[in-house]
């Protein structure tokens, strides 16, 4: 059976995600160790996000109710570093539309179906 | 088999309701007392407030969904199994820790009663969140998983970092989403 064409949006929306908090993180910097905690913060959502983004390649190496959950963590871990003050309202909105679309594709049936039967191949 | 799924849709509606009128009333005692700071006054105060309105808004309003919560644990308790039907119970508790909540407010005796049965009433709430997050998870229940994980981590982390006034807000708004997300599953739960 193909892959869905969710999984390829799932993984696309996820990896955008991940550049777009990777930039933030990036800007959040100011040299100093002051900011440390909001950096990490801001690396933690981009990781998250590229997490995401992984367990909708094929051959996914989580069964398909762990990729909801992983999605999920991405859009708690954006709204922590929105209330944190890590990231400015603007992009922390972009990246929880993105995390919802993201949750929206690993909770589609088709894509857990496919995940689960691909990887007892 | 269709009188069970209206018993389940009931109980559930309970839960909605609960978390709409802790909300609206929440938004109108905060409306009527100025002096109610976010991030400075817990909402607590609310019920210790000078403005009769605003406390008692406050007071019935925890009563009020105290019970409907507590509905809605029944009826999680009865029509979900394992995890789920564990945080059904967990839910009467935290939610008769609520109505107590309502009950003896902050002025109660040395406060120690109201702060008693808050934190009886979080601790619950958590523990009913973390099995019903196990449940869904295990019984393939996507959204209502994904809402748990998001109310959880954002709570958790809110009572981790913030200050108590303004963790007690995040926390509070986590528990309304997460209760009525999981009033919406078992409203739509299939005989």
């Amino acid at each position: 059976m193909a892959m869905p064409k969710k999984m390829v949006a799932g993984s696309a929306v996820g990896l955008f995600g991940g550049i777009i908090a990777l930039a933030v993180m990036a800007a959040t910097w100011d040299g100093t160790l002051d900011c440390i905690v909001k950096v990490g913060l801001d690396m933690l959502v981009s990781v998250s996000f590229f997490a995401a983004a992984g367990t909708f390649m094929k051959y996914s190496p989580v069964q398909g109710s762990t990729m909801v959950v992983l999605s999920a963590l991405a859009v708690a871990f954006t709204l922590v570093a929105l209330i944190y003050g890590a990231m400015s309202i603007g992009f922390g909105l972009v990246l929880i539309v993105l995390g919802i679309v993201a949750i929206l594709c690993a909770a589609c049936p088709t894509v857990t179906s496919w995940v689960d039967a691909n990887r007892r191949v | 088999m269709n009188s069970r799924k209206i018993g389940s849709a009931g109980f559930g509606i309970a839960a909605l309701l609960g978390a709409f009128i802790f909300s609206v009333a929440w938004i109108i005692a905060v409306c009527g007392d100025a002096s109610w700071v976010l991030g400075e006054n817990t909402i607590s105060d609310l019920g210790v407030s000078d403005v009769q309105i605003s406390a008692d808004l406050f007071k019935y309003a925890c009563i009020i969904t105290g019970v409907l919560f507590a509905i809605f644990g029944i009826g999680k308790a009865i029509f979900e199994k394992k995890a789920n039907c564990a945080s059904g119970i967990f839910t009467i508790i935290a939610a008769l820790a609520l109505i107590a909540v309502g009950v003896y407010n902050k002025d109660f005796g040395n406060g120690n009663a109201h702060l008693f049965v808050a934190y009886i009433f979080f601790l619950f709430t958590a523990i009913a969140a973390i099995l019903s997050g196990y449940g869904d998870y295990h019984e393939k229940k996507t959204i209502p998983t994904a809402i748990t994980v998001v109310a959880f981590v954002v709570g958790l982390f809110a009572y981790a970092t913030c200050s108590l006034a303004l963790a007690e807000v995040v926390i509070v708004v986590c528990i309304l989403i997460w209760a009525a997300a999981q009033g919406v599953k078992l409203a739509m739960e299939k005989a």
